[in-house]
């Protein structure tokens, strides 16, 4: 809601803005029907990932069955067998594994360079801030994808260097982000009012800056682990994954030759991504509207 | 302040930019060709199987793999300077040369992914804004983050199950029917044929980036001053729509859209290799294969290249949208 | 219900409220009024009043969220419920308008010249070279300099008094029969508010148009508008002829806004008489009682003129580097205070009044010239004796909104300073933490509550109560009023001089409004482009002004003719 017609009264966008993330945030979040749905899929997702090595324990590349079973054919493999006989449930619930860890551990990774960059870039200004901005600049131009590619086709592809080599490319994202709020809040009046108390600068990032500048990070942070696993599978998808661990991608990899006649293979672990990106988008946006109403529609 | 000379001032800010840039981006590349353990002529000696030691001496000789780092990087340079990207070890043939034949296929396929993401998202995007908060905004939205969720290799697979396994109407994959002979305009609608599926593939995801983009950009502009302004002057809601708001909105599009060039490049790669288009991407995977590292960062530059290409152009579309830009 | 045969706008029962979270909030009660033919009528209230949205309301440009009832009478035609599309034929044809921000207003993207075209030639259907002579004519109708060049020229190389010229020639391009104004110089400088106000005065005789003006500034009412409707919380208090606002005004609200409100041509100051309060409650049926307070004056010893001054700036230079070239903010500027005094800056945006006080707080390099804070050189220190500096000298902030982090509670906005400037002690903190905000007013609970739960007023006591938290001796108030309602302005300068009492303060005062200057200082220096071209007592400063920039900003605050510039 806005009233951009008064002055005082009603509280404005950047009052709402600045409600204690505690309840209000919370609140809104919590009643937004796609944040719940988001949240819903992906607890489910996490807490298969969590129980897989319970539920299917061993090696979920053994051939356990005749190859070429489709879903719903034999109820011990509800979700079939592929080409080798290998179960599909168990590759699907071990591959959630693979997809989170590399969103997870990707987005900390880039949410820390990209915040320390962006902030100090935005903070100081001048020429910090002009070689920060060039090295954001070059790390934009080069195309994020193709540079995952060689990077983990010169080191190895195990999961920790692709959550690794997603981090690099996408911490821009963050930096700039975090360096234009630092820029324009630095400029407001309470934390010209910090500095006349006599504030240092570690007290002015860290407590008046940053949580104000946090909350479109956050929105971000959700969208960038959503990317990261649509990468990751894009990598295993083109074999550049570790081959002795199964993820989505390399199992889409995989039943891709068997498309005309098995194309499940190729449908099932897409489908197990597709929802798990879903629900972080939908995560995302409940984060927008509840922590940056400016975007909300009237 | 003549057009021109906003148009000439931007082009030379344009150009200081990208040289630091470019010289970065040039580094960097040599880094990484430096960390790779082992080098083409291992991968060659490895598939080989036959390869003596003083064979692999003397091949790493030709490349110019045993000089001090720092020679590397001036030879490097050097050879940059005249277009050699090196020769492929795996493939024998100039990376250049091999780059200049694929190029053309990826661009095409870019253009047309990009036409079509910029159409359609634009369009649904205006109608999103208009409706916002209404059913037909809601529904929009959530196809649009749907549409935002999904890797494009498997939305490619799942057409091609259900246009070329299912229904037949369009071909799988490769670039052109081979052996018919087609001219003129049957050609191009041969050609045109095997690419309305990776095309699509690939846009499907910018329609949702766009679409999201630009409702976003609409309500921010129609919540600006001059719009009630435009209101207040009795133009009709559809002057009002495109005139003011999608007009202004055009330029938050456009920089983001500039920015999703690079992306969209990386894009092109993983559908080409599902519709074994020959293209860029192709070759990129096809390098990944053979670990020709030589090829991939050729590879690498070039399309580092092309985005500040693009970037530029971005911004002198910008000197045409935005009267601000250019003057001082 | 009777026609009134020579009103050109009837206003009946006008009711407007807007969808909330849980809820609705009205914003217009019951609203009556008329306009009168080639007459002006101004609605004048404060924030929050709905004078606004009844503007908008006449020509339905609330938001979607908005749902109004009544009757709107215009030309025989009830423009409350007329459909959309004839509605469209009223707006921008028989009914203009201009609003507040004209930086805002104007579409950047488009030429002036195809701007004001584009209404013509959608409601006349003439061909563009028409449209384009016509748009010619009305730019120079409104006096903008140099018109066949301007048609060509975008917003953004327009001044604000420029750019609302071309509002003004858009909103009369139908040859309007009447012209809604909405604050139309509430953002703009007061030399160039006066001429804008000039110009819709002369349109009016000029065209015999009506104009429907919205203000929060009696002064503009009683100069400019033929009838007043006095507004609060959405209803119509009182209705006046404007001649009579300031005489035969009879409900307290409005007599509250007269008392709150200063004029340049009141003799009153800070020293000798507090300003009235109004002071607005609701009784148990929600009805709103009003009543009028006046504070006791402070007991002030007279400035000692021979005592060491507080602060002394010698020949302050502040420059910045614009592109290459040296830009002075401020320029060979020298100044004193004494205890106790406050000394009054006045001058209008971008005359380097804010570089001048972030200058002398130490956040902004000096480039050359000396600062002493009782008696010692400030201008280099660095390290504990800027530390300790800081404990002496403080800063009240303009925006109420900008300048309290809206992470932080109240207490802990207040606690920062005090561990900053090494006390330790918990109970001690908490204790001066009650202490000042008792003393700027505000319940004791308030310390634990967030920003953004209180009104402007209130914060800006929250302010204050930063400030003076550290006990410092001088305090810089940078426009501390300026985005305030006069009720609460009257407020806030009351207890600047309450507190100047109990705290032994010095306040170096700036601000652009003249008379509140007047009225809160002891001296008044006036700066223009970054220099002072006069100093006097507050006194003598408005009865022998000597440089004729001052006699300028004095004629334009008494709302009377200025010497026509460029605006």
């Amino acid at each position: 809601m806005r009233l951009p017609f008064f002055r005082n009264e009603p509280p404005t966008p950047y009052d709402m803005a600045a409600a204690n993330l505690s309840n209000r945030e919370l609140r809104l979040f919590l009643t937004n029907p796609n944040a719940v749905v988001g949240l819903g899929i992906l607890a489910s997702v996490a807490l298969l990932a969590l129980l897989a090595p319970a539920l299917y324990p061993g090696d979920p590349l053994s051939v356990v069955a005749e190859p070429f079973l489709w879903p719903g054919q034999d109820w011990a493999y509800p979700l079939g067998t592929d080409a080798l006989g290998r179960d599909v449930m168990a590759g699907a619930l071990h591959g959630a594994r693979i997809s989170l860890y590399v969103g997870l551990a990707a987005t900390i990774v880039g949410f820390g360079i990209g915040l320390l960059v962006g902030a100090s870039a935005g903070y100081f200004g001048g020429r910090t801030d002009a070689a920060l901005v060039k090295l954001i600049e070059v790390f934009q131009t080069l195309p994020n994808f193709v540079l995952v590619v060689v990077i983990v086709a010169v080191l190895e592809p195990t999961p920790t260097v692709v959550a690794v080599a997603i981090a690099i490319v996408s911490w821009p994202t963050i930096a700039r982000l975090a360096r234009a709020e630092f820029r324009s809040i630095r400029e407001r009046d309470y934390v010209t009012a910090a500095h006349s108390l006599g504030c240092g600068s570690i007290h002015i990032m860290g407590r008046e800056i940053l949580p104000n500048a946090l909350p479109p990070l956050i929105v971000t942070s959700s969208i960038m682990v959503a990317s990261a696993i649509l990468m990751e599978s894009g990598l295993s998808f083109m074999g550049l994954s570790d081959s002795n661990i199964i993820s989505w991608g390399s199992m889409i990899g995989a039943g891709r030759e068997f498309i005309r006649t098995a194309w499940y293979l190729t449908a099932l672990p897409g489908i197990a991504i597709v929802l798990t990106v879903l629900a972080l988008n939908m995560i995302g946006d409940g984060l927008n509207d509840a922590l940056n109403p400016r975007t909300q529609n009237d | 302040m003549s057009g021109l000379s906003r148009i000439l001032r931007t082009l030379r800010r344009s150009t200081l930019q990208a040289i630091p840039t470019a010289i970065c981006i040039i580094v960097l590349n040599f880094i990484l060709l430096q960390m790779a353990p082992g080098d083409a002529v291992d991968v060659l000696a490895a598939e080989s199987g036959a390869a003596t030691l003083e064979g692999m001496a003397a091949m790493r000789e030709r490349f110019g793999l045993n000089a001090p780092v720092i020679e590397q990087l001036s030879a490097y340079l050097n050879r940059l300077l005249h277009l050699d990207l090196g020769t492929s070890a795996r493939f024998g043939v100039p990376i250049a040369e091999l780059i200049a034949q694929r190029l053309p296929r990826t661009l095409l396929l870019m253009a047309l992914a990009l036409g079509m993401a910029a159409i359609i998202g634009v369009a649904l995007g205006a109608v999103m804004s208009s409706f916002a908060g209404r059913l037909s905004d809601r529904v929009l939205s959530i196809l649009s983050l749907l549409f935002y969720s999904i890797p494009n290799f498997w939305i490619g697979l799942m057409l091609i199950v259900l246009f070329s396994v299912k229904l037949g109407w369009l071909p799988s994959g490769g670039s052109g029917s081979i052996g018919m002979g087609l001219t003129g305009w049957a050609a191009l609608v041969d050609q045109a044929r095997y690419l309305v599926l990776p095309a699509a593939s690939l846009a499907l995801y910018y329609v949702a980036i766009y679409a999201r983009l630009t409702r976003a950009a609409m309500l921010e502009v129609r919540a600006q001053d001059y719009v009630r302004t435009a209101q207040a002057k009795g133009l009709p809601p559809l002057v009002v729509n495109v005139h003011h708001i999608l007009r202004n909105a055009l330029i938050p599009i456009t920089t983001m859209a500039g920015m999703h060039v690079g992306a969209m490049l990386g894009g092109a790669v993983v559908v080409e290799t599902v519709f074994s288009l020959p293209g860029l991407g192709r070759l990129a995977f096809e390098a990944v294969l053979g670990r020709d590292i030589q090829v991939l960062l050729g590879i690498l530059l070039l399309s580092s290249f092309f985005v500040i290409v693009m970037n530029a152009l971005v911004d002198l579309l910008h000197t045409f949208l935005d009267p601000k830009i250019g003057v001082h | 219900m009777d026609v009134n045969p020579t009103a050109i706008l009837d206003v009946r029962n006008l009711t407007v409220s807007f969808k909330v979270q849980g809820g609705h909030a009205t914003a217009v009660n019951r609203l009556s009024f008329s306009i009168p033919a080639g007459r002006t009528m101004a609605l004048v209230g404060e924030s929050g009043c709905g004078k606004s949205t009844t503007a908008l309301s006449v020509l339905r440009l609330l938001p979607r969220n908005a749902n109004l009832k009544g009757q709107i009478l215009f030309g025989g035609q009830n423009l409350a419920t007329l459909p959309l599309n004839a509605l469209r034929k009223v707006r921008g044809h028989e009914i203009g308008m201009i609003f507040q921000e004209p930086m805002t207003s104007l579409n950047p993207v488009h030429r002036i010249g195809r701007q004001i075209a584009e209404a013509i030639l959608y409601h006349e259907k003439t061909t563009a070279e028409a449209a384009r002579a016509r748009a010619l004519e009305l730019l120079r109708l409104v006096h903008l300099p140099d018109p066949e060049r301007r048609l060509d020229v975008y917003p953004h190389q327009l001044s604000g008094g420029q750019r609302q010229r071309v509002m003004i020639a858009m909103a009369i391009a139908g040859n309007p029969k009447l012209l809604i104004a909405d604050e139309p110089t509430t953002a703009l400088d007061a030399t160039v508010q006066a001429q804008i106000l000039e110009l819709i005065d002369e349109l009016r005789r000029k065209l015999g148009m009506a104009i429907l003006m919205i203000t929060h500034d009696l002064g503009v009412v009683s100069r400019w508008a033929d009838e007043v409707v006095v507004m609060h919380h959405g209803e119509n208090l009182e209705h006046l002829k404007a001649a009579d606002l300031f005489t035969e005004g009879r409900h307290p609200y409005t007599r509250g806004l007269i008392g709150a409100s200063i004029r340049v041509s009141q003799d009153i100051h800070y020293r000798t008489r507090p300003l009235s309060e109004i002071r607005v409650s609701r009784d148990a049926e929600g009805n709103y009682e009003y009543a009028l307070e006046l504070p006791t004056r402070p007991k002030l010893p007279p400035i000692d003129s021979l005592a060491p001054p507080v602060l002394e700036v010698r020949n302050l230079v502040t420059s910045y580097d614009l592109a290459g070239t040296e830009l002075r903010a401020v320029d060979d500027v020298s100044l004193i205070i004494r205890q106790g005094e406050t000394l009054g800056l006045v001058g209008e945006s971008g005359c380097g009044k804010s570089t001048l006080s972030k200058t002398i707080m130490r956040l902004v390099p000096a480039t050359s010239g000396q600062l002493l804070f009782m008696g010692r050189d400030i201008t280099r220190l660095e390290g504990r004796g800027l530390q300790s500096l800081r404990a002496n000298m403080q800063m009240i902030f303009q925006d109420p909104f900008g300048s309290l982090n809206p992470r932080h509670t109240v207490g802990g906005i207040l606690d920062i300073p005090l561990r900053l400037h090494g006390i330790a002690d918990k109970a001690e903190r908490r204790n001066r933490i009650a202490e000042v905000i008792e003393k700027v007013g505000l319940p004791a609970h308030s310390v634990l509550r967030y920003p953004h739960e209180f009104s402007g007023g209130q914060r800006q006591r929250i302010g204050i109560a930063r400030a003076l938290i550290l006990r410092p001796s001088l305090v810089i108030c940078d426009e501390p009023v300026s985005a305030l309602d006069v009720s609460v302005q009257s407020q806030i300068l009351n207890l600047l001089a309450q507190l100047k009492e109990q705290f032994q303060l010095s306040y170096l005062f700036i601000s652009h409004d003249l008379a509140v200057v007047q009225y809160i200082s002891d001296r008044v220096m006036v700066m223009q482009s970054g220099r002072f071209v006069e100093e006097g007592s507050y006194r003598d400063i408005l009865r022998n002004p000597r440089h004729s920039y001052t006699r300028t900003l004095i004629a334009a605050a008494e709302g009377g003719r200025v010497a026509e510039a460029a605006a």
